[in-house]
């Protein structure tokens, strides 16, 4: 059920997403609103955007969050300063960072 | 002939600013064809088809990417269109410009905006269900625009709608009032008692504009699309919104506007109906005769029974007089050319109740199908604002050319006898829609060769508050011979009796 007396009572703040003729409307009208300057996602490719929205946000930000907490929680000592290739398994010159499987 | 071929890489813009910049450079001398499109797969065969794209540019652009393609008689004429359509980007970029920071997506709109409770959707239809599906979930009531979104997301759309409180006016929802706003093709009218909900977007037009004319106001004027009165998706968004105005403090008297519903949505909204704590008007044009007192016939009839039930004085001006008419023998046709869609609907439902059967491209229970809808056949009214019309141009309450053009070929059809338009003002429409039928009303005189004269009729949904001001668009029309009724019912009723009365020679 719409709960009419919030909605009917209150302040509209708009979004706009796409045509700008709606945007130059409330503008006219006085009404607060965002106009999106939207670009399809995905490059407009709608099979891609079905898989990126199929996956799990929730685990994903779960999982960031742990990473986060695991990198906050660590105490960092320095040792020493060489190449990540030289220390780290699975890097050679041309990447940098974790280990790219390709 | 010189062909043009660019395709500028991520580039995005609306498709109306880009149709209006495709039909301004179609417009300079020596220009074939322009066109300026996103290059999805629709817009890329439309493309090819005019001649203004090549297999090899087709194959590379994507849907992102923007596509120019100019077809000239001359080098010159083509770097002339280049020119102009770089000086319309330009004013196109100093517009963006002139806002506060950019936002990129529905979630960075919501931040900037800190409390936003409230969306208008028009993307694209493909993309169109996701953003919406976003939008509620951040808690927005939803005005979704766009067409072509599928029967399915619809249902999904509306079902999340309903388990969680919130408006989901749309798909293919063209006008709302909410809070005094006018949202999407809407007019300025004043604020009063009369709360509405339809599923005919110019429907809604119509009547809150007649009712502001005859001294009433609105509360709220809620849309749902009109897909929402078919069974398939069973007056879920109708019956929400009803409840919406039946709790609403301001509404104190409630209307309902349909097209034709569905057999199991019309019995589920008329038992609602009847258990509304409130009086009610409802319109559900072309449902049989209903006998219960609150069923109106016209759109016109229902902003007079809402304003009487809310006490309001309920007066249109009176009719224009009736123009002596002398036709030729030759001249027996009606031809009404449209740009609202339940306008249109109305009209064919009049004119069929006063013995004159339409052909028509919107299909009825009272009214045959035109084959072609470029050719009209005996007596033919078209609904101009339909797929067939708008795929790949702008509506013709934005861009009126289409129906121009059509107006000239009507005109100087020898057994034409009455033109019937309509004027549509507000949010959304053309600056000048009076203006712009002036002139090819000109035109078509000038170029009429046959005998007799063509009598135009014509009605105005607007009111004195719209940007293009009712009283001035009137003159406009009625200057150039134009018999301007005070409703879209009353021009269809003019145009039935003109035929049947008029003088022969």
């Amino acid at each position: 059920m719409i709960d009419a007396k919030k909605l009917f009572t209150s302040d509209l703040r708009i979004v706009n997403l796409g045509l700008e003729v709606f945007h130059d409307a409330l503008d006219d009208q006085k009404i607060t609103n965002c106009q999106v300057e939207w670009k399809p996602p995905a490059g407009g490719d709608i099979r891609m955007i079905r898989l990126l929205d199929s996956l799990n946000q929730e685990k994903i930000d779960k999982a960031n969050q742990t990473a986060f907490e695991r990198i906050l929680a660590a105490e960092p000592e320095l040792v020493d300063v060489c190449y990540a290739r030289e220390v780290l398994s699975g890097l050679d010159e041309f990447t940098m960072g974790t280990p790219v499987r390709r | 002939m010189v062909q043009f071929v660019r395709v500028q890489e991520s580039t995005y813009f609306d498709s109306v600013t880009l149709m209006l910049i495709s039909s301004k450079l179609a417009e300079l001398p020596q220009i074939k064809e322009a066109a300026v499109m996103m290059g999805t797969d629709h817009n890329k065969r439309l493309m090819l088809q005019s001649g203004v794209l090549n297999e090899a540019n087709a194959h590379r652009a994507k849907p992102n990417d923007l596509i120019i393609g100019i077809l000239g008689e001359t080098q010159t004429a083509v770097e002339a269109a280049l020119a102009q359509l770089n000086v319309l980007m330009q004013e196109k970029d100093t517009e963006d410009e002139t806002r506060t920071t950019p936002a990129y997506s529905l979630e960075a709109a919501c931040e900037q905006l800190g409390t936003a409770n409230f969306s208008i959707i028009s993307l694209p239809g493909a993309y169109a269900g996701r953003e919406a599906q976003k939008a509620m979930e951040h808690g927005l009531h939803v005005l979704l625009f766009s067409d072509n979104v599928d029967l399915e997301t619809e249902n999904q759309l509306k079902d999340y709608a309903l388990a969680h409180g919130l408006l989901m006016m749309g798909p293919d929802c063209g006008t709302a009032i909410v809070n005094g706003v006018a949202l999407g093709f809407a007019n300025r009218v004043r604020r009063g008692k009369i709360g509405l909900v339809a599923a005919a977007g110019t429907g809604l037009q119509e009547v809150t504009t007649l009712i502001h004319r005859m001294g009433g106001g609105i509360s709220q004027a809620l849309g749902t699309g009109g897909r929402d009165g078919k069974d398939a998706v069973g007056g879920k968004m109708l019956l929400q919104c009803l409840c919406a105005l039946e709790q609403d403090e301001k509404t104190e008297v409630i209307g309902i506007i349909s097209k034709p519903l569905g057999e199991r949505t019309l019995t589920l909204l008329q038992s609602k109906l009847q258990t509304l704590q409130k009086p009610v008007v409802a319109c559900f044009l072309g449902a049989s005769k209903q006998n219960t007192g609150c069923y109106a016939a016209t759109l016109e009839e229902a902003a007079s029974m809402l304003c009487t039930l809310a006490g309001y004085p309920a007066m249109l001006a009176p009719n224009s007089p009736f123009p002596n008419t002398f036709f030729d023998d030759r001249q027996t046709y009606l031809r009404g050319l449209y740009t609202g869609g339940t306008l249109c609907y109305e009209t064919l439902l009049l004119l069929k109740e006063h013995g004159i059967i339409c052909h028509s491209n919107l299909s009825s229970e009272f009214s045959l199908a035109l084959e072609d809808p470029e050719r009209s056949y005996a007596h033919t009214v078209v609904d101009m604002g339909d797929d067939y019309f708008t795929n790949g141009m702008p509506h013709p309450m934005i861009d009126p050319r289409l129906r121009s053009e059509r107006i000239v070929r009507e005109a100087c059809d020898p057994e034409t006898a009455v033109i019937l338009l309509d004027c549509v003002l507000g949010y959304g429409s053309n600056a000048d829609p009076a203006g712009e039928l002036s002139k090819a009303i000109q035109i078509a005189r000038a170029a009429r060769t046959a005998a007799g004269e063509v009598v135009f009729i014509a009605s105005v949904c607007g009111t004195d508050e719209d940007i293009q001001c009712l009283e001035r668009q009137k003159q406009v029309l009625q200057e150039c011979g134009v018999v301007v009724a005070e409703s879209n019912a009353r021009a269809a009723l003019y145009a039935a009796e003109l035929l049947k009365g008029a003088y022969r020679i």
